[in-house]
């Protein structure tokens, strides 16, 4: 006899018109037509939840489902910065293994399954009103630089010299206008939707992180699933993540052609390598160093941060 | 259950909690707790359902409440219980009457304008229409006023309020509908000016078709020297605390939330100077030891006032900040926006609807629990409508209607908190319908100015938009 | 004796919404502090910010339980003004049981969560990460105030002057009126005597 279709319930942290709820839906109808009769996923209404509360929502099984940055529970699982930091793609992260850690590390200390990363291809860029001065180090000196503050990038930042003040997103374009701030880091898409690039004209050239959203579902409801349900859900995940990334860096490409079109000035960071290091090196201590102060195990850094750096 | 059904059922049982006496935050938690054990409990056990629906909660009331957009509540408050503890509110009253001279009903133009500019700094029409209240109807009967001229113009007051910045609800609407809140404010200078024009014609036209109503007495004239003086000592001084914290949010030191701190700070110094400073240079050293504790106890009873009224809102905004996340959990809120949008009524029939919809919750919420309520339904379903303008316009445009239309309702006999408000101060033996009556004429020039903007988007938009979008 | 303790706890719930009116007077200066450093490009605490944000949780739980002794908050006195005194009263005291119980549930579950997380070491302020703030630190005072008020509204339960006074309009403006208008009193008094 055939089994009734198991109903889902999803959340996910971002208004409908941005790119990654659209990505986020696509990946939902995909699993709800090929799924028929079998498992249903039902999105509840931006809002339901608020953004930094869904992660917590999904672990204890108040909702099954969530599309969210890794960024938004990495106190929870400091290892998720490895995703926040990477510069490989979601296809590469997958391929050595990475993404199974992180699952593994999900399961262990979330109660959740962690399926998988499906918005790689979108980087982080640092744009200013004024065109960033560098050292004799070859790096950006933003001595004197209102930057916007990020939990995520925050520390970076201020080992440039930059001045980082707290905004909510809403409020840095007023904020840019009259010169609250002047500097902020943002994916490479996006920022002409915002419109801030009517006043960041310059941009650090050399990009860094990624933008980390990703799928997880509560562990117990993982578990309950027919094994027929599991394979559908993680293999139509496995597949967005490789689809999502050809979209995304398209759009980032595009988006980046325009600015450059428009007007905006790329500047090349001289020691590029030395940049990127920083960024990504800044993350991974503040990872270890939660981790000690966690008594948990360090074990994974080293195989993650060989995953996602490819 | 249908959408209407789960609607209907958390906003009916919200309204009759409300109806029978239930403070309004505490009747928002009790519809929040069940709806959520109901939405997010899936345990079997109902400890475990009560946990984690009130987990959900106290997870989402965390995000709701720690967020500086929650500023202007108790800055704007500050700003205003402080010109009033001072005594400089009362300072610039005297003045401006003193300066009108001889003017038939002056005390009703003063009324108004004083009315507004501390409608505006304590940003709470309440607060302000008791004040008013309690300061100008005995005053105005002493001298021979019928009670319409003094009770209608403090009605009147709120609405200018919302609309001259810097104005804490125009702060708060924006932040809550994500517009350009400096954009906001500007687009409420124009109209707040017509409506102000409205007021004044009105009392003209009140005190000639009825002699008897605002009768003519003589005043000692003030010579032009000292009514300089006057200017410049006692009004000019206010008039820049104002000036000064919008000239800081258009320099960008200050962003609309912050900018109130800076109003507090201001009338800080000027009371220094006033009670302090010019005493001592005047050699008055009674009045200037005297400053201490008149100037303590000022700020003690300004931060006590702020307190008071910033735990009251935020109270109220704890259940209903929790209720839109609710109703956007049980999917009710979306499919009435799918189900409004979907009708082939055109975009002034749902500005006519929405419109009717804030009048009625006028009836019996504040300001602010009526933007939450309905912010969350009314903003997107304005994005769904094209009235043939650029939408970050037309957002602008909406805000200014509403803020209007919130006024209005909370003055719009039979039930109006501000129709409550002023029967407890007006003088015994005021009716209920004498009230009524005298706010009338009064919200029906709001009502005007609503149709115009309706019209002519251009009143709110010229200025704002002035140079390009 | 009842009386007695019913006057201490008075000053305790005075005492605390001091603190929460206090509080207020603190946002101002911490904006202030915040706002010019940054037109002065100086760098300021980050944790400024967390102090006015979190402020807002704590000034709620710490006023509200004195706003509900003195009658302040905001509720419709509609019904209870139309109704005859006895119904009036056995109608206050209900509502006001209903209060109690929902608070005192509150006050239940929400110590359970604060218990969880204080033993849970990777519970975080997730937004504020960079900040290392423990999520008790919010947590701790939903128990304490919902407690409290839950006191409160049972008080009125048994109180001989109801919560609902049936005076038309909203009870906290009367309250207010009442503080304007003695203000007012004072004030013109006071300069009357200056003069
Ligand atoms: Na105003
Ligand atoms: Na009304």
């Amino acid at each position: 006899t055939q089994a009734a279709e198991t109903k889902l319930t999803m959340i996910h942290p971002f208004p409908d018109f941005l790119q990654y709820t659209k990505n986020c839906k696509n990946l939902v109808a995909v699993i709800n037509e090929r799924g028929k009769g079998v498992v249903n996923i039902e999105m509840l209404p931006f809002n339901s939840i608020k953004m930094f509360q869904q992660p917590g929502a999904v672990s204890k099984g108040r909702v099954d489902l969530v599309c969210t940055p890794a960024a938004f529970y990495a106190r929870g699982i400091p290892e998720n910065e490895a995703v926040s930091t990477a510069s490989s793609s979601a296809m590469q992260a997958r391929a050595a293994g990475g993404t199974a850690i992180l699952d593994g590390l999900h399961q262990k200390h979330f109660n959740t399954k962690y399926l998988g990363w499906t918005s790689s291809g979108n980087r982080f860029r640092i744009y200013m009103k004024n065109a960033p001065k560098f050292g004799s180090n070859g790096l950006p000196d933003f001595g004197g630089v209102k930057m916007r503050d990020n939990p995520i990038y925050g520390a970076f930042l201020k080992a440039l010299k930059a001045t980082t003040h707290n905004l909510p997103s809403s409020a840095v374009f007023s904020a840019l206008e009259k010169g609250v701030v002047d500097a902020s880091a943002w994916a490479t898409l996006g920022l002409k939707g915002l419109k801030w690039d009517k006043f960041l004209r310059h941009a650090v050239a050399e990009e860094f992180y990624q933008t980390d959203i990703g799928w997880m579902m509560n562990l117990d409801k993982w578990k309950s699933l027919s094994p027929a349900a599991q394979k559908l859900i993680q293999d139509t995940v496995i597949e967005f993540e490789r689809m999502n990334y050809y979209i995304l860096t398209g759009m980032a490409d595009g988006e980046t052609a325009t600015l450059k079109a428009e007007g905006m000035k790329f500047h090349a960071v001289p020691a590029a390598a030395t940049f990127t290091k920083m960024a990504v090196d800044s993350a991974y201590a503040r990872m270890d160093e939660r981790l000690t102060k966690a008594g948990r195990d360090k074990s994974s850094i080293a195989k993650l941060r060989a995953a996602f750096q490819q | 259950m249908e959408w209407y059904w789960t609607l209907s059922l958390l906003l009916g049982s919200i309204l009759f909690l409300m109806f029978i006496g239930l403070p309004v935050g505490l009747a928002f938690i009790l519809v929040n707790t069940v709806a959520a054990v109901v939405l997010f409990g899936r345990f079997g056990d109902l400890d475990v359902n009560m946990l984690e629906g009130i987990h959900q909660l106290t997870d989402n009331a965390f995000a709701n409440i720690t967020i500086f957009a929650i500023v202007p509540i108790p800055m704007f408050l500050l700003m205003g219980e402080m010109f009033f503890h001072t005594g400089l509110a009362n300072k610039m009253f005297n003045a401006v009457e003193q300066l009108m001279g001889r003017v038939p009903a002056r005390l009703s133009y003063v009324t108004v304008a004083g009315g507004t500019v501390f409608a505006t700094l304590s940003g709470s029409s309440m607060g302000s229409t008791a004040l008013l209240g309690t300061l100008m109807i005995p005053e105005m009967s002493e001298r021979g006023y019928k009670k319409k001229m003094s009770i209608g113009p403090i009605l009147g007051t709120g609405g200018l309020a919302m609309l001259i910045p810097p104005s804490a609800l125009a702060v708060l609407l924006g932040t809550l509908a994500e517009l350009d809140i400096g954009r906001l404010l500007i687009a409420g200078i124009l109209p707040g000016l017509i409506l102000a024009g409205f007021y004044i014609v009105l009392i003209f036209v009140q005190a000639t078709l009825d002699k008897d109503a605002a009768p003519a007495y003589d005043v000692v004239p003030v010579p032009l020297a000292t009514r300089i003086k006057l200017v410049m000592t006692d009004v000019v001084p206010m008039i820049s605390v104002i000036v000064m914290v919008i000239l800081l949010i258009m320099f960008g030191i200050a962003t609309p939330s912050e900018s109130a701190a800076y109003g507090s700070l201001g009338v800080i110094l000027l009371s220094m100077i006033y009670l302090f400073i010019v005493p001592l240079l005047r050699g008055d050293t009674a009045a200037a030891k005297a400053f201490w504790p008149q100037f303590t106890k000022a700020l003690w009873r300004s931060m006590w006032g702020a307190g008071r009224v910033t735990v009251i809102a935020i109270f109220i905004l704890f259940g209903s900040s929790l209720f839109s996340n609710v109703l956007a959990a049980s999917q009710a809120s979306v499919a009435l926006i799918e189900w409004v949008t979907s009708f082939d009524v055109s975009g002034y029939a749902l500005l006519m609807i929405m419109f009717g919809v804030l009048l009625l919750l006028g009836m019996f919420m504040d300001q602010f629990a009526m933007m939450l309520l309905t912010v969350p339904i009314f903003f997107p379903i304005v994005q769904g409508i094209d009235f043939g303008m650029p939408m970050n316009m037309q957002m602008i445009w909406f805000a200014v209607i509403m803020l209007l239309a919130m006024e209005i309702s909370f003055t719009t006999p039979p039930f109006g908190l501000l129709l409550f408000v002023m029967q407890g101060v007006a003088p015994p033996g005021t009716r209920f319908s004498e009230i009524c009556l005298a706010a009338l004429p009064f919200m029906m020039c709001a009502m005007l100015l609503v149709a115009l903007i309706v019209i002519f988007p251009s009143i709110a938009l010229w200025l704002p938009f002035f140079g390009g979008g | 004796m009842l009386s007695v303790v019913d006057r201490i706890w008075e000053k305790v719930l005075w005492c605390l919404m001091a603190l929460a009116s206090l509080y207020v007077g603190l946002i101002m200066v911490a904006i202030i502090y915040m706002t010019t450093s940054r037109a002065m490009g100086w760098s300021y605490n980050g944790l400024t910010f967390v102090f006015i944000e979190y402020g807002f949780l704590y000034i709620m739980f710490l006023g509200s339980p004195w706003l509900i002794r003195t009658r302040s908050h905001v509720y419709i006195e509609m019904l209870t003004a139309a109704v005859p005194d006895p119904v009036r009263v056995v109608l206050s005291r209900l509502i006001c049981l209903v209060g109690a119980i929902v608070c005192l549930i509150w006050a239940w579950y929400t110590f359970q969560i604060f218990l969880e997380q204080f033993d849970d070491p990777m519970a975080y302020d997730e937004l504020r990460a960079q900040f290392d703030l423990r999520l008790w630190v919010s947590t701790v005072i939903f128990p304490i105030g919902f407690l409290l008020m839950s006191i409160e509204f049972l008080r009125f339960v048994f109180t001989a002057e109801p919560m609902h006074t049936g005076h038309a309009g909203v009870a906290s403006d009367r309250v207010e009126l009442e503080e304007t208008r003695r203000n007012i009193e004072q004030e013109q008094s006071a300069s009357a005597g200056l003069r």
